[in-house]
């Protein structure tokens, strides 16, 4: 009978309906959502204390479909201000949400497939983490070695709204950034010297993209750009001469000369303003994020001469 | 621009055409001295708060208190917006008007017929939670140039003539710093300057300046001081990196003493602030800044260490009155907190602070040094019942003043909330507000609302208005002895600026959350409201007043004048 419920479970998972693997009548699992619910739903103006009316609507004395709390939860609603909580809330967390805002209102409210089993093989019940406290083993040898990174401080370099030359201020990572250069989300799976390299010598391996142009104007105006969008007689540039960078709609008939330079838009300085220790944080950050996991990168791992561009060397 | 002449009848029309021709012919592209002149023309309405003191007044008196119910609306503009309610103040530029809806919408429109002439769509990104709301306060105007802060902290300008972009920076990645913009921007010189929301988030909040052409970031100031700099002494351990600080609405200028006004909010978390021991400069500041480098000259803190979420970000209302015998140069900004502060706007020397409501019990009073006297600061983890609520003494929604009465219109809220406050951490980009409220009626009365005439120094009423509502919309004071503002059911109204009585009423079918303004063009003097209900706070009024869930929005923009 159960594998025969298992059967029906998988297939239910298959066929796209939203199955809680946990019981959403469990006390326990309603308090963890109610904890949940106090921090991040009534927070501010958006769905006030236990699920009153806000900024967002009530959530109380309303009927409401588990999957459709589920779905509305963890994907968002676009073009509003309800966010997506995947990612911020692990699946668990989510359901432990839908199972108290099903509490707030009148018994008859429909809590869908509770005669179904609690739990289904394969369904992901870890949280994911963005930054966990689970050290890898090597870890605690690097620090013994004396400099390893760490890509909690890697991520404040990234972000550092202070610094102008942050990478945020011209790279997106996840989602969170600009859009000025490319966009590094996948840039830990990269070997850990080609990221270094990239950093340190920007100029060295140029793509297309990167190439900075000088542009002078019929009004004599002289800006350093890299080239956006073109369309009917206009031209999108990212002014790059003063930080942060500025896209500017320039018409083509306002140009007087667009001469290529030579070297990355990038700045070249990374060596000089970074200490070893930040470009290992950086590093290591970089990776974690591609990983899931925390993935510092120690001074070892650069200067292995059996590690190359190509490819880290595994331990 | 039209050449534009004068009604005249033909026997006069020889020298009376030849000043028209002076006077009405285009008045150049809307540069430093005509801002800073703003009030000598007041047919048009050129910054955000009219002019750069604030005062929210037009000078214009052709309707006045005789002939204002006569007053009939001419033309309606709708947005097709209606998420979040209409905030915005409409700027008028020689005959050209400029709107602003929810979700970064522009429009121009003729001011005569409200036909549209341009509309430029700011590309929102769609697959991000929204911070705040959806809704923005309006456009500033300058150089030939419109400029608009957005809801993923850019700063764009666009060609006033056909609405074109010129230029978009991107101030700060808005999911990094859980940052964005609904203020208008401020046009000073050379220099749009422009605040940042995020109070509420786990951010480090900022001033910018960009240089008008070019988009270039001219200067920054940042609301909470770094390490090194003066008051980041006044944060307990790293609390400053996520010390919120946010400039969320729009500042002022005095081109004499070369200075930017600005209000600074509250500190983050709002309502936990164990980890932030200390008296959290520069939030719940007034702020004077350099207007060419951007650096501090003065600062006044009307409340050191808040715990309440009362922000000072409201307008600064730059007035020369007398005090004590002697003219200074004040200026007045009522706080979130339920007091209205008076200060010297040359040194930042506090003058007065007068209580805007009656459902204060945070502090017992403020002595005569403007030091706060008995402050009641909400325990952790049970709840506390602090008056006035969240949504405040009053919301950000403006006074006015009318040099012709001397008297300060403001709305004000009595209600209350029960807070309860929780330990929270601080998640960069995250909300960051430690504790969670429920809405109350005032111990003793019904919670409601009104909107009242000060006098600006001393705060002794003059006459009050009484609203069931509370009343979200600004006010507008005019030449013709009239403040005009809305309420929540839909209802525009006028009332006598001397006696407050109510003159005139229009009801425009959504409630009121944005600015009205006063216009004219060819010697016709208009009224324009943008009317459309929602908002934060119209979101939490149900909780006091249920039938208001039930309340329609809107996003119209509705002009009024006497008959032709």
């Amino acid at each position: 009978m159960s594998s025969l419920l298992c059967l029906v479970g998988i297939l239910l998972v298959g066929g796209g309906l939203q199955y809680p693997p946990i019981n959403l009548k469990d006390p326990t699992v309603v308090q963890t959502g109610s904890t949940i619910f106090a921090r991040s739903c009534s927070v501010g103006y958006c769905h006030g204390k236990e699920g009153r009316v806000g900024r967002g609507p009530r959530l109380r004395g309303k009927k409401w479909k588990a999957s459709y709390l589920f779905r509305v939860t963890a994907e968002g609603i676009p073009s509003s201000a309800m966010p997506a909580w995947t990612g911020k809330l692990s699946e668990q967390e989510i359901w432990s949400v839908v199972a108290y805002i099903l509490t707030l209102s009148p018994p008859n409210s429909e809590q869908s497939l509770s005669s179904a089993p609690d739990r289904i093989v394969g369904a992901r019940d870890q949280p994911i983490p963005l930054m966990t406290s689970k050290l890898l083993p090597k870890e605690s040898q690097a620090t013994r070695l004396g400099i390893s990174g760490d890509p909690k401080k890697g991520r404040e370099l990234f972000f550092d709204s202070s610094d102008d030359l942050s990478c945020a201020i011209c790279h997106r990572l996840k989602g969170v950034g600009a859009t000025v250069g490319p966009d590094l989300s996948q840039l830990g799976e990269r070997p850990i010297k080609e990221i270094l390299w990239d950093i340190l010598l920007p100029s060295s391996r140029l793509s297309v993209g990167g190439q900075l142009w000088k542009l002078t104007t019929q009004t004599g105006e002289q800006i350093e750009v890299l080239k956006g969008e073109q369309g009917n007689g206009w031209i999108k540039v990212y002014d790059m001469t003063g930080l942060p960078p500025v896209l500017r709609t320039i018409e083509k008939k306002h140009i007087l000369e667009l001469k290529p330079q030579t070297g990355s838009a990038m700045p070249g300085s990374y060596g000089r303003r970074y200490s070893l220790k930040q470009l290992l944080d950086l590093v290591s950050f970089l990776k974690s994020e591609n990983l899931d996991t925390p993935f510092p990168v120690n001074v070892e791992d650069v200067l292995n001469p059996l590690s190359s561009l190509k490819s880290d060397r595994v331990k | 621009m039209r050449l534009k002449f004068p009604r005249v009848p033909s026997s006069f029309l020889l020298l009376p055409l030849l000043t028209g021709l002076c006077l009405f012919s285009w008045a150049g592209p809307v540069d430093s001295k005509r801002l800073i002149e703003a009030a000598k023309e007041p047919s048009n309405w050129l910054i955000y708060s009219g002019t750069y003191d604030a005062w929210r007044y037009s000078s214009l008196e052709q309707i006045n208190r005789q002939n204002v119910k006569e007053l009939k609306p001419v033309w309606i503009f709708q947005t097709g917006k209606v998420d979040g309610g209409f905030s915005c103040t409409p700027l008028v530029e020689d005959g050209v008007m400029f709107i602003t809806s929810p979700w970064n919408r522009v429009f121009a429109l003729d001011a005569v017929t409200g036909k549209e002439l341009w509309h430029y769509y700011y590309p929102v990104p769609k697959d991000f939670g929204l911070l705040y709301g959806p809704w923005n306060r309006g456009v500033a105007l300058g150089h030939g140039l419109v400029f608009m802060g957005t809801l993923d902290n850019h700063l764009v300008a666009l060609d006033a003539k056909t609405g074109k972009e010129v230029w978009n920076v991107n101030i700060e990645s808005h999911q990094q710093c859980g940052c964005n913009i609904t203020g208008a921007p401020l046009v000073v010189k050379d220099k749009v300057v422009v605040g940042v929301t995020g109070g509420d988030s786990a951010h480090r909040g900022y001033l910018n300046a960009f240089d008008v052409k070019t988009g270039r970031r001219a200067w920054r100031f940042w609301t909470i001081p770094g390490p090194g700099e003066e008051g980041n002494q006044t944060w307990k351990g790293d609390s400053w990196k996520y010390g919120g600080g946010a400039t969320w609405m729009t500042g002022s200028y005095d081109a004499e003493l070369n200075l930017i006004y600005w209000g600074v909010g509250n500190p983050a978390a709002d309502f936990y602030g164990v980890d932030r021991a200390g008296d959290n400069l520069y939030t719940d500041c007034i702020v004077a800044l350099d207007a060419d480098s951007g650096k501090l000259k003065w600062y006044y803190q009307e409340i050191p260490h808040d715990v309440w979420d009362w922000d000072a970000a409201y307008e600064c209302v730059l007035i020369d009155l007398p005090v004590n015998g002697k003219k200074r140069k004040l200026l007045v900004n009522p706080n979130k907190g339920g007091y209205t502060w008076v200060l010297d706007r040359t040194n930042g020397e506090f003058i007065n602070a007068w209580p805007l409501v009656e459902n204060i019990n945070w502090i017992q009073g403020i002595d005569k040094q403007g030091r706060l006297l008995g402050r009641q600061e909400p325990a952790v983890g049970q709840p506390t019942l602090v008056c006035p609520s969240i949504g405040g003494g009053r919301s950000w929604n403006h006074a006015a003043y009318s040099p012709k009465t001397g008297l300060f219109y403001t709305t004000g809220i009595e209600w209350c909330q029960t807070l309860t406050v929780q330990k929270e951490d601080p998640r960069p980009g995250e909300t960051f507000f430690g504790g969670i409220f429920e809405l109350k009626k005032p111990l003793n009365g019904e919670a409601g609302s009104h909107f009242d005439a000060y006098d600006p120094v001393t705060g002794k009423k003059e006459w009050s208005y009484k609203s069931k509502y509370p009343l979200l919309a600004s006010a507008l004071a005019t030449g013709g002895n009239l403040v005009f503002t809305g309420d929540p059911e839909g209802e525009f109204f006028a009332l006598d600026a001397v006696s407050g009585k109510k003159l005139w009423s229009f009801n425009t079918g959504s409630g009121h959350r944005g600015s009205p303004i006063s216009y004219a063009v060819d010697g016709r003097q208009y009224i324009a409201v943008p009317a459309g209900w929602g908002s934060a706070l119209a979101g939490l009024l149900p909780q006091l007043w249920p039938e208001i869930e039930d309340f329609p929005g809107g996003s119209a923009l509705l002009v009024f004048a006497l008959a032709d």
